[in-house]
């Protein structure tokens, strides 16, 4: 529950904890500030957006749909137990069991009690409506309410601000992360890794090679874009010793001319592994990689890395 | 030669003894019994029918146009009048005096957050809503997302407030009309014009084939596969075509969704424009009560609906109303002649209907929200359209650039040139026996349509779900 602010406990007694439905009353909330639900479902992008013929642009999607009522009756799991609740205007308990049984009381109730909407999917409610906001965190509806039956429809959840924060400034230290790794990489790093990242090191129109400071600039913007991919993968050495494979194939230094069915050292011809079966490129440094990843592979690794320093 | 048995025909050297006489297990010796069945060939799920939106609403509701493009458009127009949200509270001041606010973003604006349409002009009689105190717009300041507009009371004792108060305050609604206090020689006012909206959508393409060896084609069965046709294939290519009407049903109902696979287009469907631009009125599923048709009808009401509606529900919602509506009428609320149809036609459709709120709505029980009813289990862990209704506004609505009033739904056809006018699923055939050979020896039979939805005006359609506990 967003940002509630929490009421002494009783006094603990010694080896028993409070339990969630005592600590779910015991909650209190601020009368002057107004706690904010919003829809669960977000609408999926029109894939042809809207055009407003004003603008001859597209009109802003509209993440929710306009207006979604809210129902006030709804199932929960309390201590363990099925329970009903229900919210009435000016009712002092939300639970069925604890409300009025006589039908006059129950009519009047009910004509008393407000709808209340998700109007463009977001709803708020004061503090001072105490019950309205126990119905609205407790209630099954609620995505993240506590006592949730298993199987109740998902419709809204609580707008946590600061969660939402949270997440907001993660994804910046992750991006800021990710830039200085950028920034950082050694030239021969920044080309390995931006060969994994699909950063052409080519300038197709004219065939040149694109020069470090392009291609850092390329690396940079690829580091932003896509973060957490990027850092993920700046660690792997694994990419590093693909990469090398993938050069010593295609300059010559590792060879199966020699012998079809093995892979050798152009130099020397002596054997690295068997490859037996494979004709393409691809899968022979794929073999090799396999290769190296083993424990009989350990040399193999140790000239290639010999070769690219 | 020694003597021996002549040995001819297979059965020699003559009868077979049955030391206990001849019973019924002479027929698996034998094997000739000539089988007693009835050849038809029944279906085990058989009644298909309340599977079509175009079936079950009829013209009035649904309407099938040809498009000669793949995409295909149709314009909408906003609201006639306009409104405005105060964004933060405002001393008033003394009566009669003029006071500034500024506009709340994005709901005062009719592009949203980026909040450089708005309604408000200068000379403009604006209502406060809480209190319906009359101001005029007597300066205005277009700062992006942060219109300023200034407003004067028309009479002297009157304040800028919300209700009694002496603040106008946020989340105030402010109303606009036109200049409804022009005075002597007055001159031309400005220009309010309703928003416009183009909606795009594209016509998918739904492809079936059935392919059948030349063996498979030349056994004949026991069964009658329709029309006194005994061979397989027959069957296949039936089982094609009612595949082929309801693929085309779930595209344009559900929608089909393309950006993620390269080299095709899909169509936007009429549950997803609903969804993003419609209401939705959710209810206690086994629960319905009056008061949900109350929500119901307030929803319809403030977005313009017209008086009848159709629901296409799934059986789960229709027995909901229908336990409501028998409960408390205890002979049926049944409703004919308003639709257009005679009595024995109402009740053969199976027209029900209520009114209320001088809404009248009609029911129909609809298959395609039905995951058992379609594809034979019981959804265990989430069900998107168990208690679904869809609420279909029937009638024609008016197209805002050229007037020509259609339904609000079209299933939308995109026609080739080479394929006769018309003919909305198109089927050929190629293989050995066929005008068209083919070396391999077998026969081919291919459908392929192309459809798209439009929905107009889904702003006035509504979704009826019951919620689940």
């Amino acid at each position: 529950m967003a940002n509630a602010k929490t009421a002494p406990l009783p006094k603990e007694k010694s080896g028993v904890t409070i339990s969630k439905e005592d600590a779910f009353i015991a909650q209190e909330y601020d009368a002057n500030k107004k706690y904010m639900f919003q829809l669960a479902v977000e609408n999926s992008e029109r894939e042809h957006p809207v055009i407003d013929m004003v603008t001859k642009r597209p009109a802003p999607h509209q993440k929710f749909m306009p207006f979604r009522n809210i129902v006030f009756t709804s199932q929960i799991v309390w201590n363990g137990q099925r329970r009903m609740i229900r919210y009435y205007d000016g009712c002092d308990s939300i639970f069925v069991d604890q409300q009025p049984k006589e039908k006059e009381m129950i009519e009047q109730l009910i004509k008393q009690s407000r709808q209340r909407v998700f109007e463009d999917g977001k709803f708020g409610c004061y503090g001072d409506e105490k019950q309205l906001l126990q119905y609205m965190n407790a209630c099954s509806w609620n995505t993240e309410s506590p006592f949730r039956t298993r199987t109740a429809d998902s419709v809204f959840v609580p707008v946590n601000a600061d969660k939402v924060a949270s997440q907001e400034s993660e994804k910046l230290d992750r991006i800021e992360l990710a830039l200085q790794y950028a920034r950082e990489a050694t030239p021969t790093k920044m080309l390995i890794h931006a060969n994994y990242l699909g950063i052409p090191v080519i300038d197709y129109d004219s065939g040149n090679e694109l020069t470090e400071k392009e291609i850092r600039t390329a690396y940079r913007r690829e580091a932003s874009r896509n973060p957490d991919s990027f850092i993920d993968s700046y660690g792997n050495s694994s990419i590093e010793l693909r990469y090398y494979i993938d050069k010593a194939w295609e300059k010559g230094i590792i060879t199966n001319s020699f012998n079809p069915n093995q892979a050798t050292w152009s130099n020397s011809n002596s054997i690295i592994c068997d490859i037996s079966g494979l004709k393409s490129g691809e899968a022979i440094c794929q073999r090799l990689f396999e290769f190296s990843q083993n424990e009989v592979g350990e040399e193999f690794v140790l000239q290639l890395k010999a070769i690219n320093e | 030669m020694p003597s021996a048995i002549v040995r001819g025909a297979t059965g020699q050297p003559g009868s077979v003894a049955y030391a206990s006489g001849i019973d019924t297990s002479i027929f698996n010796d034998l094997n000739f019994v000539i089988p007693d069945y009835i050849p038809g060939l029944v279906a085990k799920y058989g009644n298909s029918s309340y599977m079509l939106a175009m079936e079950i609403l009829g013209n009035t509701n649904v309407e099938q146009v040809n498009s000669q493009t793949n995409t295909f458009s149709h314009f909408e127009k906003g609201r006639i009048y306009g409104s405005g949200i105060v964004s933060a509270t405002v001393a008033s001041g003394a009566a009669g005096s003029a006071v500034t606010i500024t506009l709340k973003s994005p709901d005062s604006y009719n592009n949203g957050a980026t909040g450089t349409q708005s309604p408000f002009l200068l000379n403009q009689t604006v209502k406060i809503r809480s209190n319906g105190v009359k101001a005029k717009v007597t300066a205005i300041t277009r700062t992006t997302g942060a219109f300023t507009v200034q407003l004067t009371p028309l009479k002297t004792t009157d304040k800028i407030a919300t209700g009694t108060g002496t603040s106008i305050l946020a989340g105030e609604g402010l109303e606009t009309f036109g200049n409804q206090l022009a005075g002597e020689s007055s001159d031309s006012q400005g220009t309010q014009q309703q928003k416009l909206y183009r909606y795009d959508n594209t016509a998918t393409v739904l492809r079936a084939s059935v392919k059948a060896s030349d063996l498979a084609g030349m056994n004949k069965t026991q069964i009658d596969f329709g029309g006194g046709n005994f061979y397989e294939p027959f069957l296949a290519v039936k089982a094609m075509n009612q595949q082929m009407m309801m693929n085309i049903e779930d595209a344009v109902m559900e929608g089909v969704g393309y950006s993620n696979i390269s080299g095709t287009v899909g169509t936007v469907g009429v549950l997803p424009d609903v969804t993003s631009r419609g209401s939705e009125v959710d209810y206690v599923s086994q629960s319905f009560a009056i008061g949900d048709f109350q929500n119901l009808t307030n929803v319809l009401d403030a977005n313009g609906g017209p008086r009848e509606y159709h629901f296409l529900q799934d059986l789960k919602q229709r027995q909901d109303i229908n336990n409501l509506l028998f409960g408390k009428y205890l002979n049926g609320a049944i409703s004919y002649a308003s639709v257009g149809f005679s009595e024995e036609a109402a009740v053969s459709y199976g027209f029900k209907g209520f009114s209320t709120d001088t809404f009248d709505f009609h029911f129909h029980r609809y298959k395609g929200f039905t995951a058992q009813a379609v594809f034979g289990y019981t959804p265990t862990v989430g069900d998107y359209r168990a208690n679904f209704g869809l609420a279909v506004p029937q009638g024609t609505t008016q197209d805002a650039k050229d007037s020509t009033t259609r339904p609000y739904m079209q299933w939308v056809y995109q026609q080739n040139p080479d394929i006769p006018a018309g003919q909305r699923i198109f089927s050929w055939e190629l293989g050995y026996t066929k005008a068209t050979k083919t070396t391999e020896a077998s026969n081919k039979y291919e459908q392929i349509a192309y459809v798209g939805s439009r929905v107009i005006a889904s702003e006035q359609f509504s979704i009826l779900k019951g919620l689940s506990s």
